[in-house]
This record gives structure tokens, C-alpha cells and sequence, in this order.
């Protein structure tokens, strides 16, 4: 609990340091930066550890950032080049004149800041000439300004994939304001992705997170707002802006808290699977409202009973009933919550056309091309679908990642209900969850690969959550609802 | 290399010709390093078979209306064959493990005797299998690893001695699903514990073929297991299975199989898809996934694969029986004990040789 409480206040802390730095006119002042950079180093929580109630100081930049520059090296092969969150102790390291260990020159696409004209150009090469730049914890942010206030990020060669997470500050802009960010190439925009977001957008973190998949370029976008043709599948850099609602520019500053590129990946990263949907906890919560309905279940396809010679009595196995009514409610939550112009409805084509599956669909939106579920599923993504259950199967950095849904039920004599509860946890081959939602089974799952899976992503529940909250929920065709 | 003929006696007649061109016609042994043989089964003293008695002539003249009768009579079908009876072995009951190596304060896994997966397939072409642990079970000495045996702090009792100890290889099965492990398992009563069951060969080689569980779709996931979707709606996951696979499957790919149609070796490959010495023994690790109304997750599959075994064993209760020798997998030279793959590389390079010299 004490440690719990603690968390608590270095993230007010930070939040407050943040935000105060977010109201100067010109943000990279060095005097400024060294004295928040030691308020910082007091409050960090990746700096202290508590042990036996007393703060103990710690160096975790021995151990995460072998360099004070602040660049983290990718050892995992994962698909991320680089990241660069604005974090002003690490903006220290990204000044000019700061150099990361020759090691990790070249492992890093680099990025190179630009930015409108109204905001001093302090930071200018990062990297440049060998130097190259990313960041270490989420914390802090880049502000824009208003609307003229773009931020410019040149690559140092061209990136597939680029996310970038931003917060807006509702205290200075309580009205509705519209994140967006292009991905350029050859001089054109590639792809375009943005997002409306609004104090009522409510998933308990207050940010957004936008993502351009140079994959899915060429592909026209259902669910975002696309603009020109596309020539490319690489942006040479990216401009990220902000407007308000009415595409005015705002006078309020957003938050950029995390960007991270990738110019290699073969794999989806999580990060790119889509945006956020922050509704699984809820439709949990609300699955456990239902209990009564998600127990009422439906045929009975295998009783229980002894077989003739059986040693054991075969347990029954039964078609779950699913709340349809319940679970469409909650997908159309999930796309007011997150802006997205989606359909409820998805009618995929699997293996079996006869089957046509009667369980909603639990997907992250790269799943499919273009992010759009009537354009089918994109490259290296697999679909096992009978009328009862379906099995997905999507690529990912940590791994093939398994989605199961299903309706078919064989309950346990001695288990204890926990139904609406999320069970995530290290598997014996990868991180898994499971859980029922509105009366249909599911699990999510990880395959690592390495040799030693203890400490790996693949097997960190925390990185399974990131998939987790990426999942939209669609629901069978009407006819298919049984 | 080679497949214990007695191994292609239960194999579909379809597969077993392919394994014969795959691996050649000589399939009863592996060479000078042959696995041990079953104990012999008795022959049966030859009978001489009935003769029916010739009928006495009692008339020479053909009777035209009795022969007419006869070929308008239905012949008399046959007696059905009796059904087989199911195999009797010696097997714990469910959840109960090795003593002290559920958890610390935990000494039970899933008592639940419910079958999960009552139509399944034996996941082995033949027997005798010997579900029990193989962490818990003898597989190297303390001396090497002195504190391999501890996890979360608590030292687990493990017998010294090799992998190839006869105990390893006899009944009865034990039940170790729940099995201390640092993986989460919320169907165990520490809320962690091992999510599946494993199973040994007949002997301490890699001469026992997987085979599908049920019918489906097959998928590897990793270097380390295979993933069959079956169309039953259950998943049965395979681990530790020797590459190449017996089946042409490609990484992103689905392979359709049936019901016992081979999958891959029994072997002791581990995640990094090489064999291990002293990691892990020559077994399946082997899972059955499916839902209740809390979610989707492995189930304790120990009640399905005691049934499936009985009624497996029901048609060749001679393949069931333990070997006299296990076979010595003992590592003496510190080197790997061979895989399939390795033995078809040695087979092919003194294949080319011979070609080469003629």
C-alpha cells in the first residue's frame, strides 16, 4: 500500500511538472531544464525503490540507459527502432552536443526535430552526424501549441510504423479538439490518421494514441480520415497537429507523451494494432452485472453421465447463451468512446462458409486490411471459424498472438464462479488472459519463442494488457445470433 | 533411420506406407543404438483350423428345388466380433500429485474427475506411455544442479538419478497438472501450478510418434509447440515435439488432420527448438484447452487422456506393456542425445559416402 501511495504521488508529481513546464513560452531553456531535471531525479520513481518504508536511491540508468544520452537499445528484436517521448530529463540527452554510446549508433533510425515558427527551433538534430535520440519512461510532454504550432519529426531513413500517444489538457480547452498526425513521403502525405477527443472521452487515462501503419498505406481507411492517394508505404517524416473542433486552431496545448518508430518490422507491433478501446474492463464489469443471463445456458450438446467402461463421468457440455442485446450495447460504447466509424456487425469469410459463426468477434483492427473488417484480413493473420467458436491468429512483436472465442462450455464441478473477472497471468508457453464476456468465452494468448521465457515481454502479462485494450467487439450478422 | 514396426501396426495404412518411404522399409530398430524391444509376447500355439465336415453324398442326383432354396436363403451373418475390453493399468486418481509438489501449502491438484474430452484420441500412435512428471522425477543429479529443485524460495524434493530410470518408465501414471511451476493457474489451488500433463514414452528414445488428438486444424506457434485446433471446438497443445515435424507444416500455415494421423516425435526439443541435456526429459507436454463459464483457458486433462489410454490400449494390450530395458539416454559423452532429424543427417551423409565409394 505504501509503495501503491507512493506511486500515486510522483505521478501527481510529475503531472504537475509537466504541465508547468507546458506554460513557458520557450520550452527548452538549459537553466530550466537542469532545474526540473534535479526535481525530477527526486521524484522518479524508476530512481528509488521503497524498502522497509524508506526511500532508497537507485541507478536504474545502469541498468536501463547504459548512456546518459537517454537511448534505450532495442535487445529483444523487437520492431521498435526508437523512441522518443519528451520527457525533459531525457530531452537533456537529446540536446546537441550529447553523444549515445557507439555501440548503439546505427541500431536506431534517428529522428530529427522541426518545428513551426512561432516555437523556437532549440531542439534541432536530434540525431545528426551519428548522434540519435529516444526516450526512457512516459513522462512529461511536448506541447502544441495552437494551431499553427505543428511538430515536425524527420527520420533519418524511412520508418514503416510510427505511434505517437498525446494527452490533452482539458483545463485550458474543455471543448473538443481533433489530434491528428501525417505521415509523409516523397513530399506528399502517405496517410493520415486523427482522431476527435473530448473531455467526455473517458477511459480512465486521459490521452489518445494515433498510429500510422505504412503497411496499411495504400489501402484506402475506413475508420479514419484518409487524404490523396498514397505513393508510399514509408514516410521520410511525420507532422503532428491540433485543432479544435471546428478545425480552428486551439489555443490549448497537447501532450505528446511517447512517439516510437519502426523502419524493420515484420510483425505487427502491439502498439499498431490498433487504437485503444479502454472498454474491456467495462464490459467485464457489466458481464458480472449479468451473471444471471450468462449462466442461463443454452443446448446441451453432450449430458453428463458415466459411459458404459468409463472409469470417469464425462462432463457435460453445453452451448453457452450469449446476451446479444448486452454485448452490441457495449461494442457501440467502445466506438463512441474512441471516435471510430466502424460497423457493429462482421461477417467474415472462414474456411467454412456453411458455418456461419454465432460468437462476437473479440479483434484487434489490424487484424483486417486497412483496418476495416469488410476489406478482410490482412497478411499473415488467421481465421479458424465454426459455428460456435473461431480461433484468430495474428503475428505480433512478441510472438503469434491466439485470440478463442467460443461458446462452448464444459463448466467445472468445483470451480468457483468468476465470471466478468479478468484471469492474466505467465503461461507455460506465453502471457494468457481469460474471461467471459456476455456469455461467450475467450482467451488471449502469447507464444514466445526464445529460449528463456521468465523475464521476456512475450510472458509479461502488463504486455499482453496492451493487446488486450486494443480488441473491438463485433458482433455476428442477425441471423447468425442463435 | 527407423520406426519400431510394431509402431505402424495401429498407424492408418495410408500413413504408415508414407512413414515407410520416408524413413525406408527397415523399421525395426534403430541400428546398433536400437530402442529396447517389448518383452515378447506368448505366441499362441498354432490350431489347426475347424474343417467342416464334407456332407454325406446322400443322393447323386442334384435336388434342383433344395438348391433353389439355398440360393435364395440369406447367409448367416457372422457373430460379431466381441468388443475389445478396455485396457487395465495402474494409474493414480486425479489430482493426485507426487507428494509435496503441488505447492508448498497446496497438496492436491484437480481432484475434478470429470472427463473433459471424452472422444479424444490418445495423443501417442502406440503405448505404453507413462503419464507422470518429469521434473519430479529422476533427470539428473543434485550434483549438477544443486538448486534447480527450488522455486519461489522452497526447495521441491527431487529424486537423484538419470533420466532413464526404470521408474520413469512404468505405471502407475501420476497426475501433475498443477504441479508447482511459476506459470499462473488459477484452477490450482496456489493459483499457479504446470497447465498440462506430462506423458513419457515407452522408452528413454525418440521412437514414439504424436499423433492428433482429434480431428482439425493444425498450427505450429512456436519452435517449441504445435497447436491443434480441433473441430470439436477443443484445443489440444503439443510440446516438446522433435523438427522437422512429421507433418509438412510450414510456420503460419494450417494443415487439416484427422484423428490420429501423426504430428511429430516425442522428444525433448525445448523453446529455443534444439534438444537440451539436463533441461527436459523426452516427453509430451500436453494440454487441453477449453471453455467453462468463466472463460477459455487449459483444463486438467488427466481423467481424458486415462480414458482415452484405456480404450487405446483396448486394441493391442501387448503394446502397452513395459519395456525390460528403457534404453540409456545417460548423456555419458555431456553431448545431446540424438534427435530424428540428426539421425536422418547421419543416415544421408553415410548414404552419400556409400554412394560416393561405388
Amino acid at each position: 500500500m505504501a509503495k501503491a501511495t507512493l506511486g500515486i504521488a510522483v505521478l501527481a508529481s510529475l503531472a504537475t511538472t509537466a504541465a508547468a513546464v507546458c506554460q513557458v513560452p520557450t520550452r527548452i531553456d538549459p537553466e530550466q531544464l537542469r532545474a526540473a531535471q534535479e526535481r525530477l531525479q527526486q521524484v522518479d520513481p524508476t530512481r528509488f525503490q521503497l524498502q522497509d518504508g524508506q526511500l532508497q536511491q537507485v541507478q536504474p540508468d545502469a541498468q536501463q540507459f547504459p548512456d546518459p544520452g537517454g537511448y534505450e537499445a532495442r535487445t529483444d528484436n523487437g520492431p521498435w527502432l526508437g523512441w522518443v517521448n519528451f520527457s525533459l530529463d531525457r530531452e537533456l540527452g537529446l540536446l546537441p552536443g550529447t553523444r549515445i554510446a557507439s555501440r548503439l549508433v546505427g541500431t536506431a533510425g534517428g529522428v530529427r526535430f522541426g518545428f513551426s515558427e512561432d516555437i523556437a527551433p532549440a531542439l534541432v538534430a536530434c540525431p545528426d552526424g551519428g548522434r540519435q535520440c529516444a526516450g526512457g519512461a512516459p513522462s512529461g510532454g511536448y506541447a502544441l501549441r495552437d494551431g499553427d504550432g505543428v511538430l515536425r519529426l524527420d527520420f533519418a531513413r524511412p520508418v514503416f510504423a510510427v505511434t505517437v500517444a498525446a494527452a490533452p489538457d482539458w483545463t485550458q480547452s474543455p471543448r473538443a479538439e481533433v489530434f491528428q498526425i501525417e505521415g509523409w513521403s516523397n513530399g506528399d502525405i502517405a496517410l493520415q490518421q486523427q482522431v476527435a477527443v473530448s473531455p467526455e472521452y473517458v477511459t480512465g487515462e486521459n490521452w489518445v494514441q494515433l498510429t500510422l501503419n505504412g503497411q496499411q498505406a495504400q489501402r484506402q481507411s475506413a475508420t479514419t480520415a484518409a487524404t490523396g492517394a498514397t505513393t508510399s508505404t514509408e514516410f521520410d517524416y511525420v507532422i503532428i497537429r491540433a485543432f479544435n473542433a471546428n478545425g480552428a486552431p486551439i489555443n490549448a496545448p497537447i501532450l505528446i507523451d511517447d512517439l516510437r518508430f519502426a523502419d524493420n518490422y515484420g510483425r505487427t507491433p502491439f502498439e499498431a494494432l490498433g487504437p485503444r478501446t479502454g472498454g474491456l474492463r467495462d464490459m467485464l464489469t457489466e458481464t458480472a452485472r449479468l451473471r444471471p443471463n450468462v449462466r442461463d445456458t443454452g443446448d446441451v450438446i453432450r449430458p453428463a453421465g458415466r459411459r458404459d467402461d468409463s472409469l470417469f463421468p464425462v462432463g457435460q457440455r453445453v452451448r453457452m447463451a450469449i446476451d446479444y442485446p448486452a454485448a452490441e450495447q457495449a461494442a457501440l460504447r467502445q466506438r463512441t468512446r474512441v471516435g471510430a466509424r466502424l460497423g457493429l456487425i462482421a461477417r467474415l469469410a472462414g474456411e467454412r462458409q456453411s458455418n456461419r459463426m454465432s460468437v462476437p468477434l473479440l479483434v484487434p483492427l489490424a487484424a483486417f486490411n486497412d483496418e476495416d473488417p469488410d476489406a478482410g484480413l490482412a497478411d499473415g493473420v488467421a481465421l479458424m471459424e465454426r459455428e460456435d467458436f473461431y480461433h484468430l491468429i495474428l503475428p505480433t512483436e512478441l510472438g503469434e498472438a491466439v485470440i478463442t472465442g467460443t461458446r462452448l462450455a464444459t463448466p467445472s464441478q468445483h470451480g468457483r464462479s468468476r465470471i466478468g473477472q479478468l484471469e492474466i497471468g505467465r503461461g507455460y508457453a506465453g502471457a494468457r488472459a481469460s474471461f467471459n464476456l456476455y456469455g461467450a468465452s475467450y482467451s488471449v494468448r502469447l507464444s514466445c519463442e526464445g529460449s528463456d521465457i521468465d523475464d521476456e515481454p512475450c510472458n509479461d502479462p502488463e504486455a499482453l494488457e496492451t493487446l488486450l485494450d486494443r480488441l473491438f467487439l463485433f458482433m455476428p450478422p442477425e441471423e447468425d445470433r442463435r | 533411420m527407423n520406426l519400431p514396426a510394431r509402431l505402424l501396426v495401429a498407424m492408418p495404412s495410408a500413413t504408415a506406407l508414407s512413414m515407410l518411404a520416408l524413413y525406408g522399409a527397415d523399421m525395426a530398430g534403430f541400428g546398433a543404438d536400437a530402442p529396447p524391444s517389448p518383452p515378447p509376447v506368448e505366441e499362441a500355439d498354432p490350431v489347426e483350423p475347424d474343417t467342416p465336415e464334407e456332407p454325406e453324398a446322400e443322393d447323386a442326383e442334384p435336388d434342383a428345388e433344395a438348391e433353389a432354396e439355398v440360393e435364395d436363403a440369406e447367409p448367416e451373418a457372422p457373430p460379431p466380433p466381441p468388443e475389445p475390453a478396455p485396457l487395465d493399468f495402474d494409474h493414480d486418481a486425479p489430482g493426485e500429485l507426487i507428494a509435496e509438489t503441488a505447492h508448498i501449502q497446496v497438496s492436491e491438484g484437480v481432484t475434478d474427475e470429470t472427463i473433459i474430452a471424452p472422444d479424444m484420441r490418445f495423443p501417442f500412435l502406440t503405448g505404453p506411455a507413462y503419464a507422470n512428471s518429469q521434473l519430479f522425477k529422476p533427470l539428473w543429479s543434485w550434483e549438477f544442479y544443486p538448486s534447480s529443485g527450488t522455486i519461489d524460495g522452497v526447495q521441491y524434493p527431487r529424486p537423484q538419478g538419470w533420466e532413464y530410470s526404470q521408474e520413469n518408465y512404468s505405471y502407475p501414471w501420476i497426475d501433475n497438472f498443477c504441479e508447482i511451476r511459476t506459470h499462473d493457474n488459477s484452477r490450482c489451488g496456489a493459483g499457479i501450478g504446470h497447465e498440462g500433463q506430462d506423458i513419457r514414452p515407452g522408452a528413454c528414445w525418440h521412437n514414439q510418434v504424436a499423433v492428433a488428438a482429434a480431428s482439425g486444424q493444425l498450427r505450429t506457434l512456436s519452435n517449441f509447440s504445435v497447436d491443434l485446433f480441433g473441430d470439436d471446438g477443443m484445443v489440444y497443445r503439443y510440446f516438446h515435439l522433435d523438427r522437422p515435424l512429421l507433418v509438412d507444416l510450414e510456420p503460419g500455415e494450417w494443415v487439416e488432420v484427422e484423428a490420429g494421423d501423426p504430428i511429430g516425435f516425442v522428444s525433448n526439443v525445448n523453446r529455443s527448438g534444439t534438444p537440451i541435456v539436463r533441461d527436459t526429459s523426452i516427453h509430451l507436454h500436453f494440454e487441453i484447452w477449453e471453455g467453462d463459464l468463466n472463460g477459455h483457458d487449459p483444463r486438467a486433462p488427466y481423467s481424458s487422456l486415462v480414458e482415452a489410454y484405456r480404450w487405446l490400449g483396448a486394441e493391442d494390450p501387448a503394446n502397452h506393456q513395459p519395456f525390460e530395458d528403457v534404453g540409456d539416454c545417460s548423456y555419458p559423452d555431456g553431448g545431446l542425445t540424438p534427435t530424428r532429424a540428426q539421425v536422418i543427417a547421419a543416415l544421408d551423409a553415410a548414404e552419400a559416402a556409400e554412394e560416393d565409394s561405388e
